[in-house]
């Protein structure tokens, strides 16, 4: 496919068409799959903001994935200092300050690791979204792209104290952290507010719910969306349409931010209904004070964090969160199953993910070119299909998500044998 | 590998103090908001007993509340200044 097919390349200020080169090809599918990984982005984390709303009564459901929705796309318009630099954390295929990419690098190989990185994420997603797990999407993109940067150069590749320091770290103290402060709110919330009537105290709560819930979702919009619109930056800066420059003069290119806002909220507004029961039932049964505590701590600090030097996934903090408010509030009971299951999964996101980023890169670059990419591709949407189909039957929608919790542990075991007896 | 462990440290410990004024706090403003509305309607508790509405406290539950959506508001301007400046050209003083 090296021939001119012709087309112009949109965005571009340059007088002359750009030729449809393999290069432009897997840029191309590449940038697809960046909208992919944050549509995922968006459904997997609708819970964080909404699934104690959900699951008190505060909001109903299609209302609460509405507001969520529409408040990551105000939040994905807002965040203009791009996280042009996301790749740096884990990788060395980058310049730490200008985000150009490393010389010696060459075009090809830079690409297929991005998008060897993006399938581990998005298949990790998918999967842990199938097994209505809470993982963090940012944790299975860095960790796709350091198995893909593993497979591609080695672990000279790899950004070891920065993966220790600005991943590691803030992942193991972060449900700690969250959890401390929404079982502080908690607690002074049921200490102050124990003489209140029961119906005004669930329905002030309500309100305040509800505006917690919202911020959750405006910082997940400008955090997140954030992360897709670096990898798409990246991938137009090593395929050469766009120069670290160009970002620093005028800001990403428009297309770019409507595009990754949009998806983001899509993915929001379908919902990850599977995730959103496991926190808002499946932790801890929640009431909406509870629910207004949990929520105030994991705004707070997923909006504060970053600028304080540390930056801290919004899974992780929401999810300490929710399990501090069933420890802050005296009586009320933890199913630490659960919560243990989900720990579980957040252990094994980077090595997963990574896993599935490496395989992909291999498979990619074996064939190589735009046949690889395509292969890649074609892995994608296969697996993916597979594990959408596998959730259809056992289905959780906005009209069961609500249900009774039965038992101790996740409700999908991950026998997945035993597929095909309905719940 | 270079991991500068005091400055983890320091920003845990910042993250906590943080999280807890503001998660926590916020929280707990706005409760005395509810227990002061609680009190400012009148009318039969769960305890039975009877107490006129009290206008005084129902206002100083609006004052709380008022307290609790200034700070979140500031925080909001705070966190969008970068963007308000890039969209609107308007540098605010926070």
């Amino acid at each position: 496919m090296n021939g001119p097919i012709g087309g112009w390349h949109g965005g571009s200020s340059r007088p002359h068409p750009v030729v449809m080169t393999g290069e432009l090809v897997i840029l191309l599918l590449l940038i697809v799959t960046a909208v992919a990984f944050d549509f995922t982005n968006g459904f997997h984390d609708t819970g964080n903001a909404m699934a104690t709303s959900i699951a008190t009564g505060a909001l109903k459901p299609k209302v609460a994935v509405a507001l969520s929705a529409i408040l990551n796309l105000v939040g994905g318009f807002l965040s203009v200092e791009v996280a042009v630099t996301v790749t740096t954390s884990v990788l060395k295929i980058q310049d730490t300050d200008t985000g150009a990419l490393m010389a010696g690098l060459d075009a090809e190989t830079a690409m297929f690791i991005i998008f060897a990185g993006l399938v581990g994420g998005i298949l990790w997603n998918l999967l842990t979204w199938l097994l209505g797990l809470p993982s963090s999407s940012s944790h299975a993109l860095f960790g796709g792209l350091l198995g893909a940067g593993l497979a591609a150069l080695g672990t000279s590749g790899i950004n070891w104290s920065g993966l220790t320091a600005k991943v590691i770290i803030p992942a193991l103290l972060s449900p700690f952290i969250a959890g401390l402060v929404a079982a502080i709110g908690v607690w002074l919330v049921f200490r102050v507010t124990r003489g209140v009537r029961e119906a005004r105290r669930e329905r002030g709560f309500r309100y305040g719910q509800i505006a917690t819930a919202s911020l959750v979702s405006l910082a997940h919009g400008t955090g997140d969306a954030q992360k897709t619109m670096g990898v798409i930056a990246l991938g137009l800066i090593a395929h050469g349409t766009l120069s670290d420059q160009e970002i620093e003069a005028n800001g990403l290119p428009v297309w770019i931010i409507v595009l990754c806002a949009g998806a983001i909220a899509l993915g929001t507004y379908l919902g990850g209904w599977r995730i959103i029961r496991t926190l808002g039932k499946g932790l801890v049964e929640l009431d909406s004070p509870q629910g207004m505590a949990a929520e105030a701590s994991s705004a707070a600090i997923i909006l504060t964090s970053s600028h304080l030097g540390m930056a801290l996934s919004t899974t992780h903090v929401a999810t300490g969160s929710i399990i501090g408010s069933g420890v802050g509030r005296p009586g009320a009971k933890v199913r630490w199953g659960v919560a243990g299951r989900m720990v579980v999964g957040w252990l094994m996101t980077l090595p997963a993910a990574a896993l599935v980023g490496a395989v992909t890169y291999f498979v990619g670059h074996l064939v190589g070119g735009v046949g690889g990419a395509f292969l890649v591709f074609g892995i994608l949407v296969v697996a993916g299909g597979a594990i959408y189909r596998r959730s259809q039957q056992q289905k959780v929608d906005h009209t069961n998500v609500n249900a009774e919790w039965e038992g101790e542990g996740t409700e999908l075991a991950p026998e997945l044998a035993t597929a095909g007896k309905d719940a | 590998m270079d991991i500068d462990l005091t400055s983890i440290a320091t920003s845990t410990l910042s993250v906590i103090v943080v999280g807890i004024l503001l998660g926590a706090g916020l929280p707990l403003l706005f409760s005395l908001g509810i227990v002061l509305q609680d009190r400012g309607a009148g009318g039969e508790h769960a305890d039975g007993s009877i107490t006129a509405p009290n206008p005084a406290a129902r206002y100083a539950s609006w004052a709380f509340f008022a307290v609790v959506a200034l700070v979140v508001l500031y925080g909001l301007l705070f966190i969008t200044k970068g963007s308000i400046s890039h969209y609107l050209g308007i540098e605010l003083p926070l």
